[in-house]
């Protein structure tokens, strides 16, 4: 297994796609920062009565959001990088053991992205506080030993975008159909379930994805279109099924079928 | 031309991707339907004083994002499947003006998406019509000439969205990494524009692409507008001839791998 993670490993630092991708991580939080500076610019020179209607998202609403695709993205090319080029073949005669394939790409990703994942919210928090400072501008301004539920939550909610991305992609062998399918799980459907009357607005905006790390930290999603129904267990359960089921769907028909 | 575009015209409807993507926008009107269904369920259910403030969205604006995804992906695969199959040689070697081949892509692309779009848009409007009947939700309260305009302009968004899917496509040569930029178009900067202080978050949304449809029928829709429709004409062109001016560029100078 340790020369199974190895070759994982170095297929996915060698690609050019997963330093793209960090290179667009790296933008997005100096995107995040650019916004906060202007922010406080913005509220430094404004009138006492104005300040008080002057406010912003916390980072992790922006740059941590904004990460979920590009990790799914990430996790997609794993696989479909390979069929792309039919480096698959080579792959699975290299392991005949398909399962154990997919779990070294599932391991694999899972760790890196669940890294990523976490340092882009953590950095994403950081920048954002050092930036504003004291000025009360941030929508959720409690301290870190508050958000850290929160935190660690979204930053594994990205690491499952990553999974979503490689399950949905061996499933679907094809880089765009699996891009479609990560953009409608995480931005096409929940503005659809935000236009739906109640209660069909909150149910489905409770189990869309950026719904489930407000709940599993039990602090819920003010200032945001998403529903808060689930208990923290239950949020957790469809975080957890959210990497599952397509990655269940991956092993059996990665098992089953044949490679083209 | 005629060559080059009867060429496109093969090459875009012999592809599985395209039939994929299309059914799926297409979809969207079985969705219209659903949804035009379950607000009417719940407006019959409602009392009387509060079927008077009963206001739903309209559905052909509801899921215009989904169409845009769909022709997006069009748009892009139409150039990024030559590169990932190698084809593109090919298609140089029949075709060796590189700006006549991608001109020639940019019109079957813009057509094509520009027919299916306002077909789709306006079954999605007549569903929604259908179904509601004359029970008054703000979104059917119009009539079908006021309404016209904005299903004109949600169709030609969703055509000039394909056509930035083409150019991004064609700049970048990958399928994963234009199909990121389209999103980041879409979704994420007009998000983040939201978060600006202000009166700046609608000074940046009134040029950010999903928000030109409305802007450039003049229409009322969301509130905000502050474009008048020949400038939210003119920032729509822009944004399809910076995607098409950087293919152009990109295409013309660098060797084809």
């Amino acid at each position: 297994m340790t020369g199974l993670l190895s070759s994982e490993w170095l297929k996915l630092r060698s690609a050019r796609s997963t330093w793209c991708a960090i290179g667009v991580v790296v933008l997005l939080l100096v995107g995040t920062a650019a916004l906060f500076e202007f922010v406080a610019v913005v509220y430094d020179h404004a009138s006492e009565a104005t300040r008080a209607h002057i406010s912003i998202v916390p980072a992790v609403g922006l740059s941590g959001q904004f990460s979920e695709p590009l990790l799914g993205v990430v996790g997609a090319l794993a696989v479909t990088g390979e069929y792309r080029t039919g480096a698959i073949r080579s792959s699975l005669v290299a392991v005949p053991d398909r399962l154990r394939y997919l779990a070294a790409k599932v391991v694999v990703i899972a760790v890196s992205a669940l890294v990523a994942g976490e340092t882009i919210v953590f950095a994403g928090y950081g920048i954002s506080r050092v930036i504003v400072g004291d000025r009360p501008v941030i929508l959720d301004d409690s301290d870190l030993a508050d958000q850290l539920p929160l935190l660690l939550a979204h930053g594994a909610l990205i690491a499952v975008f990553a999974l979503i991305g490689l399950g949905l992609g061996t499933v679907l062998r094809s880089a765009a159909g699996t891009i479609v399918c990560i953009v409608a799980v995480w931005y096409i459907v929940p503005i659809m379930a935000n236009m739906l009357p109640e209660p069909w607005h909150a149910r489905i905006g409770s189990v869309t994805p950026d719904a489930l790390p407000g709940q599993i930290a039990g602090v819920g999603n003010p200032h945001s279109v998403y529903g808060e129904l689930l208990p923290p267990w239950a949020a957790a359960l469809v975080l957890v099924g959210y990497a599952a089921v397509p990655l269940a769907a991956a092993a059996l028909l990665l098992h089953r079928r044949d490679v083209r | 031309m005629t060559g080059s575009l009867t060429a496109e015209w093969l090459k875009l409807r012999s592809v599985r991707s395209t039939w994929y993507a299309t059914g799926v926008a297409a979809a969207g009107i079985l969705l219209a339907a659903l949804w035009s269904t379950y607000v009417t369920r719940v407006y019959d259910a409602a009392t009387a004083e509060h079927q008077a403030h009963f206001r739903a969205a309209a559905p052909e604006q509801g899921f215009l994002p989904l169409l845009e995804v769909c022709f997006a992906v069009v748009g892009v695969l139409a150039i990024t499947s030559e590169h990932a199959t190698g084809t593109i040689r090919a298609s140089l070697a029949a075709v060796p003006r590189r700006g006549a081949l991608l001109a020639a892509k940019a019109v079957v692309v813009g057509v094509v998406t520009l027919v299916a779009a306002e077909a789709i848009v306006f079954a999605m409007f007549a569903v929604g019509r259908a179904l509601t009947g004359d029970r008054p939700m703000g979104f059917n309260e119009s009539s079908v000439g006021e309404t016209l305009p904005l299903l004109l302009a949600s169709g030609a968004l969703v055509a000039a969205v394909a056509l930035v899917g083409l150019g991004l496509g064609a700049a970048l040569r990958s399928t994963a990494g234009a199909l990121i930029a389209v999103v980041a178009l879409l979704f994420v900067v007009p998000t983040a524009a939201n978060a600006l202080p202000g009166d700046w978050s609608d000074r940046v949304r009134s040029v950010m692409l999903p928000d030109l449809g409305y802007q450039l029928a003049g229409s009322d829709y969301l509130g905000g507008l502050l474009l008048p429709p020949w400038a939210a004409a003119a920032t729509l062109a822009g944004y399809v001839g910076v995607a098409l001016g950087s293919a152009a560029a990109v295409l013309m100078r660098r060797d084809v791998r």
